[in-house]
Formats: structure tokens, C-alpha cells, sequence
């Protein structure tokens, strides 16, 4: 391994420090909400509930069960094979999301609804 | 030796490869992170024969491995990491020459396999939020593409002497 590598290396680790960093999340941890987007739209727009929610999301060939809590939001079923969504975990952050491919079900966790910049493309 | 046969113990080491990996669980946060060992035939295919060779056997690996063992969409995601990395590999190794060993050439890859995936699921999900998956993603590719690298480099001039032992190449019997 020469010096090269190395460099390639460090710079891709320093890129990926520098993105997590930059990458904009959410700016109140008070008042996070759920934003559901199926193919790109946005379908949901959920402040965390004081009380465990359960929410049923028409994906794309499919549904996703989304359990909406006071700390963050999961997802606790879909009919899917793999059910990469349910083993994602929980969301208890801005700026993470939870994608179901086959759906094209996403979900992520922003700040106050009227203090976030949104950046979806279409 | 037949070519063919070269060929066929190439894509089935790397379809094994690919179906041995499922059992070394490395998605704890991201699904779908793996150690990318098929890579590492599709790496050293590109150091010991045309690039023809390489881009069919990783074509085909994808497809197989999709058929036997997955679905449309997984098949939808290796494709377009594979052919993001396949042809930067090429391209460093062939800029590159000496300067890059395998292990650089490896990370690359691996780096630009995870971005290829993600540049089609924002693409399939139609949001760009999938984003927020990159850190991680070029974290894994850094330390999976330096295992993989590390594994190739060695590997390559065993596979240089076999080959060698094993000349002429024919087309028939």
C-alpha cells in the first residue's frame, strides 16, 4: 500500500466526516416531525404524538406500518420479503431516514415544520 | 485451457463469493451493507484480462445472483453500483498504473459501487434524502474496499502464475 492509497483513503473519510457535519438536520429536538414521502411526494407531515401512533403508508406495491412515538418513529411491518425498513430501526434524529426500496417509501424526521429548508429534487 | 473454462470458474467463484458474504452481518444501521467480495474477482479480472472480461463477469454476476437469490430491485441496485465502479476501476487502473495498488483501486471502487446504488434509489424514490446515507456509505466503502484491496493485491500474483501454468488459451477442446 503506497502513498496513494493512502491519500485516496484519508480523503475519502475526511469527505464523509465533512458531509455527516454539513448535512442539514434538524433545528428544534422539541418539535421534531415525521415527513412521509412516497416516490418523492410528500404524503405525511406528522409531529411526534405525546402517545405511540400507528399509521398505515400506501407504498408503491406495498405497505408499510409506521409506528409514530414521542422520542422518534420506526416502522413495524410491511409486506415485503426483506423488511429492511423494520430492521432500520428507530428514527430518534433529524436528518436520518428510513427507505423502503420496493415501496419507494421514505421516511425522515425534520425539524419544526416551518423552520426547515427543503431540498427534494424532482 | 479452454477460455470458457477460465470464464465459468471466474463467475461462479464470484457468485459464491456473493452468497457466502450474506453471512457475515455488517448492517447494523444501513441494510444491504456488505464486505463486497465479488469485487474482488471482478478487481482482479481487470488486472489479468481485457476489460471485456471483467464488465461481462460483473453483468453477469449481478443478473445470476439477482435470479437465483433476489428480486428486481436488488438486481435494479447491484447493476448500477456495478457499473459506476467497474468502469472508475478501469480508469484508475489504467491512469493510475503503478502509482494506485490494488488496494486504492479497491476503495474507489467499492466507494463509487455504494454511490452508483444510492444515485438509483434517489432516482427509484424520486428524493434526494436518500443522501443522508453517504457518510456512512463512504465509511464502509473505505474499510470494505481496503479489505477486498488488501485481499487482491496478494492474491493477484498466484493468479498471474496459475494463469501462466495454464496457457495456451483455446477457444475449443
Amino acid at each position: 500500500m503506497n502513498k496513494t492509497d493512502v491519500c485516496l483513503i484519508l480523503g475519502v473519510l475526511l469527505l464523509a466526516g465533512a458531509l455527516w457535519l454539513l448535512w442539514p438536520s434538524g433545528v428544534d429536538e422539541d418539535a421534531l416531525t415525521a415527513e412521509i414521502y412516497v416516490a418523492g411526494e410528500l404524503k405525511e407531515r406528522i409531529p411526534l404524538p405525546a402517545q405511540a401512533t400507528e399509521l398505515e403508508i400506501e407504498g408503491m406495491d406495498g405497505w408499510n406500518r409506521v409506528l409514530l412515538e414521542p422520542d422518534g418513529v420506526r416502522v413495524i411491518d410491511a409486506d415485503c420479503a426483506n423488511l429492511d425498513c423494520v430492521h432500520s430501526g428507530k428514527l430518534t434524529a433529524a436528518g436520518w431516514v428510513i427507505a423502503c426500496l420496493p415501496h419507494r417509501v421514505l421516511i425522515r424526521l425534520a425539524g419544526r415544520p416551518d423552520g426547515e429548508v427543503d431540498a427534494v429534487a424532482r | 485451457m479452454r477460455k470458457l473454462t477460465v470464464s465459468a470458474l471466474l463467475l461462479s467463484c464470484a457468485l459464491v463469493l456473493g452468497l457466502a458474504e450474506r453471512a457475515i452481518p455488517l448492517d447494523v444501521a444501513v441494510p444491504g451493507v456488505r464486505l463486497g467480495l465479488p469485487n474482488a474477482v471482478v478487481l482482479l479480472t481487470l488486472y489479468l484480462f481485457p476489460f471485456g472480461q471483467a464488465f461481462v463477469l460483473g453483468l453477469l454476476k449481478c443478473v445470476l445472483t439477482a435470479l437465483l437469490f433476489g428480486t428486481f430491485t436488488s438486481f435494479l441496485y447491484s447493476v448500477s453500483g456495478f457499473l459506476l465502479s467497474v468502469f472508475v476501476m478501469l480508469v484508475l487502473i489504467r491512469l493510475a498504473g503503478t502509482r494506485l495498488s490494488p488496494v486504492g483501486v479497491s476503495v474507489a471502487g467499492a466507494v463509487f459501487h455504494n454511490l452508483g446504488q444510492l444515485l438509483a434509489a434517489a432516482m427509484v424514490m424520486g428524493s434526494l434524502w436518500v443522501f443522508g446515507y453517504l457518510p456512512v456509505l463512504l465509511v464502509s466503502g473505505a474499510v470494505t474496499g481496503t479489505l477486498v484491496g488488501v485481499a487482491v493485491k496478494y492474491t493477484l500474483p498466484y493468479m498471474k502464475e496459475i494463469l501462466r501454468q495454464n496457457a495456451p488459451y483455446t477457444d475449443s477442446k
